[in-house]
């Protein structure tokens, strides 16, 4: 059963998890029909290693650290610009494989979805119970004698308009907090789909040329984003770059999240998640932390406080000394 | 009494502020100069210092000025303590006194993978249920082909037992069950396999 359902959401790769010779993380049959518009030659389809590109001197594979187990086999990305209408490679990344390539645990991934639904719930429904319905203070009948049931007042919840016994009395929350590695993981769980179908790309900064919104519709059309797309920066949206934010503003599916605001909900509404390669870095080191945090409650409230009231982010590189 | 008055105006004027150290000097030999006896209560001191707020603040005058330094917040910063779990230090010989010892690096090729936990520790526990009558002996973090090492691990345990071992897989959280306490066992097993 579980072996369907892996099948429909992602590649091979995760039957034989991380085990499985491979690099690229599209389907190998579609990558000329995918990227039209990139240099890959037919031939190179199975030694993704060394593709055959045009590219001249330049190295393609960026170097980047991945601090991640040796058995486990990297999943890699390419490197895009949004620059120019055409798809340009700049390079190709290694990411992560417990943040990109890591197993699709779908009932993790339910727990955030429901979560992210129901705890903003405020349930204002309120009824009546038996003191406030009117009338129903007087014993209808004497105890004894008439033949009738014993009552004590015509609103007891027994009785027809009477009040209920255990009414919704207005402000009724569903609040509460999944645990923060439950939050994490179901992240990671996320991205990982997402890349193993397709639907990542990344970027090396999201400044376009022109503010027009029609430059992102091209785009998105040219590389095969489909209707809804989901950008990623790491920075606050004031920093975000002007052209960007007013093209985004009059497309009603594309939009545009800090890593701040990052959950599972928006990565499955949106059909294509484009990230810089700033979110990625700091994704990384961030979900990867709360895998290998204390277990301790003492301990881990330390990371809110130090990031709240000291303003250090470990894993942004800001110390308190280095923020003057 | 002459001469406590006297250090305790020498100490006072060298680490209070300096517009204060007139005043304070001046009711210092007002003190001194009585000849009965004081007694030194908190009360009665700070009523004399504290009351009179007119005489002591003058708002007219500018306020000292400091400056605020971040240079000693690094030995605050080094007692932090670290937020994730180390790593373990580098021993001379393994095993350490403890018992414990890194993991050698599995043969490639190997269809599995047994990670170690975010302490370096094997990931077996040992589950009991049902008031004990039921003890499992669990194995999780399973990356790999989990249905080859499940029964590998299995051969061995029906060996150190002698008798049928029961197991039960679950792919989907990468865990495999052996019903009896192997927990020695199973760790032995996982050290000579590398993980």
């Amino acid at each position: 059963m579980f072996s369907r359902v892996l099948q429909r959401v992602c590649r091979q790769s995760y039957v034989n998890n991380q085990n499985v010779q491979y690099v690229l993380p599209v389907c190998r049959g579609c990558i000329a029909s995918r990227f039209s518009s990139s240099e890959v030659a037919d031939g190179s389809k199975d030694s993704a290693t060394s593709p055959a590109f045009n590219h001249g001197s330049e190295s393609l594979v960026l170097e980047r650290e991945v601090a991640c187990p040796p058995h486990l086999q990297k999943p890699q990305a390419w490197l895009e610009s949004l620059e120019t209408r055409e798809s340009k490679k700049l390079a190709i990344v290694d990411l992560h494989p417990d943040v990109f390539g890591t197993f699709p645990r779908l009932d993790i991934l339910h727990r955030n979805i429901e979560w992210q639904k129901v705890y903003k719930i405020i349930d204002v429904r309120k009824e009546k119970t038996r003191a406030e319905c009117s009338g129903g203070g007087r014993k209808p009948w004497r105890q004894k004698g008439t033949g009738r049931a014993r009552h004590g007042s015509i609103r007891s919840p027994i009785w027809l308009k009477g009040g209920k016994a255990h009414p919704p009395r207005g402000g009724r929350t569903y609040w509460y907090v999944l645990p923060a590695p439950i939050r994490a993981w179901g992240l990671r769980i996320a991205m990982s789909i997402k890349h193993a179908q397709d639907n990542l790309c990344i970027v090396d900064s999201l400044d376009i040329p022109s503010s027009d919104p029609q430059y992102l519709e091209d785009i998105a059309k040219e590389r095969y984003w489909g209707e809804s797309v989901l950008f990623v920066d790491d920075k606050p949206l004031e920093e975000m770059s002007e052209n960007f934010m007013d093209a985004i503003n009059k497309i009603k599916t594309y939009n545009i999240i800090s890593t701040e605001g990052l959950n599972c909900y928006s990565l499955l509404k949106h059909e294509t998640i484009v990230m810089t390669l700033d979110a990625v870095n700091f994704l990384e080191l961030r979900l990867m932390f709360f895998t290998k945090q204390y277990g301790s409650p003492d301990l881990r409230q330390d990371l809110p406080i130090l990031r709240s009231q000291l303003k250090m982010d470990p894993h942004r590189g800001r110390s308190y000394s280095s923020k003057e | 009494m002459a001469l406590f008055a006297r250090t305790l105006s020498n100490a006072v004027s060298r680490y209070v502020l300096p517009k204060y150290d007139a005043i304070l000097s001046s009711q210092l030999q007002a003190i001194q100069t009585r000849s009965l006896p004081i007694v030194w209560s908190s009360t009665t001191w700070h009523q004399e210092f504290y009351n009179s707020k007119t005489d002591l603040v003058d708002e007219s005058e500018e306020r000292t000025k400091y400056l605020e330094s971040k240079e000693d917040f690094k030995y605050v910063e080094r007692l932090i303590p670290s937020l994730e779990v180390p790593e373990p230090p580098k021993h001379d010989s393994y095993p350490t006194p403890s018992g414990w010892s890194p993991p050698k690096g599995s043969p490639e090729g190997l269809p599995y993978h047994v990670r170690r936990t975010r302490y370096h520790s094997h990931p077996v526990s040992i589950q009991q249920k049902h008031g004990g009558n039921q003890i499992w002996t669990i194995v999780k973090n399973v990356d790999g082909d989990i249905w080859t090492f499940g029964n590998k691990l299995l051969e061995h345990l029906e060996e150190v037992k002698g008798a049928e071992v029961g197991m039960t897989i679950n792919e989907y959280a990468k865990r495999v069950f052996y019903k009896g306490v192997f927990k020695d066992d199973v760790i032995k097993w996982l050290e000579n396999e590398g993980f």
